[in-house]
């Protein structure tokens, strides 16, 4: 993502209307550094959660009076922790995600793929929550260091624009699994990706979602992966494997495709509900505002 | 259903290969893309996809195919049903020379495209020209626009005849054909009530005119002067007036009298002149023509042509003791180089320098009737055919053979034969007897083809009273020329219309001499023709080095040059009839241009490929 870019994207009205939302969490994970976002554990925050016997050594304040005039019993008030949250934006970089069928106006899904990542890594510093950024493709190439608050936007924009060399073959179970191995908190991960895996994507989302993080799958794909539109007879080459395929386009065949992409894409969805992971399905001519603001309303991804 | 051209069908066996040329596929473009994952599930998914993309799309080959399939049936010209019982009509245009006067022929042509224009699925015409002779322009059709180039070939001869040759064709062509069938004759005047019937029509064409002919044209050596011609003309005035007319008569194209005439209305005239002997012997080609200057209803018969041999002479020997009458006879011909020996100097050896040897009442006893098997002699009395020593009185002289050439121009009958000596008709020759006397031969021409002629009389110069005759000088004439083999009547010029059959050798031009353009080689051909173009025609004899001689051809017929009997009647204008049917095989073009436009849309759209 250029400067240019990043300036067209981010003006000064889109991010106050990013700052009137914020992401949304299918579960409560504990932080290390207070923060806006609830907690497993009880602490100092305004919002109720519990009461529990007074035990000697408790703070005489939080003793609640009205009970112990009603039972006579001495009981305290417990109140939520309000953490941070550690958010992983990993960025799928393989070669799938540079494709772009030739004479396309829109954005590549890669292009796509780091403005999302931008807005998404935004509305986290703006929770306080820490964001880590990384790409992948056949492994996790590059990772970048915790960000948090909201002055380190424009360093989340600096390592989103070095963009790792030589986009490779796709392998979400290695990278993935790399990833989820080397945390020790819990926390949310977003994958952007087009889930073009040859071996299937169930596999590196389940590397995560099994260690318990929160995942959210934001599924990009071009618009010509799902309706192509070259017919006759066509000589096919992967941009990744340079596997080479000859077929002829017809209608029906083209149909089948189609139908081929959309099982793809519900397949997806439906993994992702069984387990407990939010997905998105984006394609890459749509409206970035649309996206950010709309479809992760929708899809829960924010609030 | 039948085709026209079945053999087109054939082509049928090429469909495999518009079948491989798909499969074939030579040329794919290429197309790089995100994942194959979804391109290999399609097709592991649904293998029957592999096999109906290698036909490329179904629809299209099935298009190619079809559009293939027409196309051949369309070339096949089918005729479904209509070909056997529909309606039958020839048309049978005049093409005589009467048909050139004025626009008649334009008139008739005109009227023969209305007709032919009819021509469709149901209703097949044939086309014939009558111009003398039957001849087919255009056999069964229903392509009118067929049928209307054969009528553009087609231009009036310069011959008379019958229409009876070209009805009685149109007859056989209509019989045995299915359906209804009818002749229509386009001419220029009614029809003899004999040759109208149920199934002849005729539409008049013609115009009533006036016309002034030349219908005759000859020539002879003047009996008084033999080097002169004397030259006759027949002229008639078919008109309604008398008619002053001015003849003019050239040789080789120079004029050398010019007579005015008056011929009175409806009546035809003999002329004559004389062609002085020193006018039109010498090194011309001896191409007489008579003119009437002044334009008619019918320029063509306005000219007739003859032919005089001008410089060829035959050398003949006559062997006499001395006969004046013979010799007379022989020297009034111009045409021969006589020269005269007494028997007693006759030697064998001397045969090959004469085209002709004439014997006066005197043979060479001691040789063989096969000393004479090569060569041309003349035996006029003593031969070595006669039987016995004694001559014998004559019972009753007959003319047996009057159209002989040895009797050409020549009257034989009652002839005063005083005494003859019989003769035997020997073996081995082709024998022709013109004079007879109760079954005996009084005259005989033998003849050995491309060996040897001979001529033998029964009877001696002396002892008849046929050297007092006009016939005898033309007698002895004929029979030279015979000898030599030259018809007496070859310069007889031929009527237009008649078929020319050229000597062993001989090329005749294919097309009339141009005076305009005198030289212009025309084509040369030695096959007999009929000659349908007045003029003259250059024969190019077999042996190089000797000059041409030639053709003269007239129109001469009295029925082509009275115009006073044309007439048209209502018939003439033939209201074209809308014809909007297509023939089978338009309908299979139709088909098929549609079909082309259709995978040509469905390409376009690439729904095909």
């Amino acid at each position: 993502m250029t400067a240019t870019e990043e300036a067209d994207l981010f003006t000064g009205d889109f991010l106050a209307r990013l700052e009137r939302v914020r992401l949304q969490l299918r579960r409560i994970f504990s932080g290390a550094r207070r923060a806006e976002r609830r907690s497993r554990r009880t602490g100092s925050s305004l919002e109720f959660a519990d009461h529990r016997n007074y035990t000697p050594g408790d703070d005489p304040r939080r003793i609640d009076w009205s009970i112990y005039g009603r039972l006579e019993r001495l009981m305290v008030k417990l109140y939520e922790e309000e953490d941070d949250l550690d958010v992983a934006i990993l960025i799928d970089t393989s070669a799938s995600m540079h494709w772009q069928a030739p004479g396309a106006a829109h954005p590549t899904k890669f292009t796509l793929a780091r403005q999302l990542a931008a807005a998404l890594a935004y509305l986290a510093l703006h929770n306080l929550d820490r964001v880590r950024v990384g790409y992948f493709d056949s492994t996790l190439r590059t990772e970048s260091a915790p960000f948090r608050g909201k002055p380190a936007f424009h360093d989340v924009l600096r390592f989103l624009q070095t963009v790792p060399a030589s986009p490779g073959r796709t392998d979400l179970a290695a990278s993935l699994g790399r990833f989820g191995r080397a945390q020790n908190r819990r926390g949310l991960i977003l994958i952007l990706s087009d889930g073009l895996d040859p071996t299937g994507f169930e596999r590196g989302l389940a590397a995560v979602t099994g260690r318990h993080f929160a995942v959210h799958f934001l599924h990009v794909l071009d618009p010509a992966e799902c309706d192509p539109k070259d017919r006759g007879d066509l000589h096919l080459r992967d941009c990744e494997d340079s596997a080479e395929m000859a077929v002829t386009a017809s209608p029906a065949l083209l149909t089948a495709y189609r139908a081929e992409v959309q099982k793809f894409c519900d397949g997806a969805k439906s993994w992702c509900a069984r387990h407990e992971a939010g997905y998105s399905f984006i394609l890459s001519d749509a409206a970035f505002d649309d996206v950010v603001l709309r479809m992760f309303r929708q899809d829960g991804l924010v609030r | 259903m039948n085709f026209l051209f079945p053999f087109t069908l054939l082509f049928g066996l090429l469909a495999p290969v518009i079948a491989a040329l798909y499969l074939h596929r030579p040329r794919r473009r290429n197309i790089e893309v995100s994942s194959l994952r979804f391109w290999r599930a399609v097709l592991e998914h649904e293998p029957h996809r592999r096999f109906l993309g290698r036909l490329r799309n179904p629809l299209s080959l099935l298009l190619q195919l079809l559009i293939f399939l027409l196309l051949l049936l369309a070339l096949a010209r089918p005729e479904w049903g209509r070909i056997r019982g529909g309606q039958s009509t020839v048309v049978v245009l005049d093409a005589r020379a009467r048909m050139q006067a004025g626009d008649t022929f334009l008139l008739a042509r005109n009227a023969a495209l209305q007709l032919v224009s009819q021509a469709g699925p149901d209703h097949q015409v044939a086309l014939l020209a009558a111009d003398g002779s039957p001849r087919i322009l255009s056999p069964f059709s229903t392509d009118s626009r067929g049928l209307r180039e054969s009528l553009d070939t087609i231009n009036p001869s310069d011959a008379g005849g019958s229409l009876e040759a070209p009805l009685a064709l149109a007859q056989r062509l209509l019989k045995g054909r299915a359906g209804p069938g009818k002749i229509i004759v386009i001419t220029d005047r009614p029809m003899p009530e004999t040759m109208i019937s149920q199934t002849v029509e005729q539409i008049l064409v013609g115009t009533a005119r006036d016309n002034v002919a030349l219908l005759a044209l000859a020539h002879r050596p003047l009996p008084a002067s033999p080097q002169s011609e004397e030259i006759f003309a027949k002229l008639g005035n078919f008109s309604r007036e008398d008619r002053d007319v001015e003849l003019e008569l050239a040789i080789d194209e120079r004029t050398f009298d010019l007579k005015k005439l008056t011929l009175p209305a409806g009546a035809e005239k003999d002329f004559s002149t004389i062609l002085p002997g020193e006018i039109w012997r010498g090194p011309g080609a001896g191409r007489l023509t008579a003119r009437l200057i002044g334009d008619d209803a019918l320029p063509i018969d306005n000219i007739a042509r003859a032919t005089l041999d001008t410089n060829r002479t035959l050398r003949v020997l006559l062997l006499t003791k001395n006969n004046p009458f013979l010799e007379s006879a022989l020297k009034a011909d111009p045409g021969l180089d006589v020269e005269i020996l007494d028997p007693a100097a006759w030697r064998p050896e001397m045969k090959d320098g004469f085209q002709a040897i004439v014997f006066d009442n005197w043979w060479p006893e001691d040789g063989d009737v096969e000393d004479f098997s090569r060569g041309n002699f003349f035996f006029f009395g003593r031969s070595p055919f006669e039987i016995g020593s004694e001559d014998v009185a004559v019972s009753g002289l007959k003319v047996a053979d009057p159209l002989n050439p040895l009797l050409w121009n020549v009257d034989a009958s009652g002839l005063n034969l005083r005494s003859v000596r019989p003769l035997r008709i020997p073996d081995g020759w082709r024998v022709a007897i013109p004079l007879e006397d109760a079954g005996t031969p009084l005259l005989m021409a033998l003849e050995r083809p491309g060996q040897a002629r001979i001529v033998v009389t029964a009877f001696r110069v002396d002892s008849s009273t046929f050297p007092l005759r006009v016939g005898f000088p033309l007698f002895v004439s004929n029979a030279v020329h015979w000898l030599a083999g030259r018809d007496p009547g070859e310069n007889t010029p031929l009527t237009a219309g008649r078929v020319f059959l050229p000597a062993e050798g001989e090329r005749l031009a294919s097309e009339p001499w141009n005076p305009s353009e005198p030289e212009d080689k025309a084509s040369l051909g030695g096959t007999p023709r009929r000659l349908i173009r007045n003029g003259f025609y250059e024969v190019h004899p077999a042996e190089p080095g000797t000059p041409s001689r030639w053709i003269a051809v007239n129109t001469a017929d009295r029925d082509e040059s009275d115009l006073r009997q044309a007439q048209a009647n209502r018939n003439t204008l033939i209201l074209r009839q809308a014809n909007f049917s297509l023939q089978p095989w338009q309908w299979l073009a139709l088909g098929t241009l549609i079909l082309i436009l259709i995978e040509w849309a469905l390409h376009h759209r690439r729904i095909t490929e």
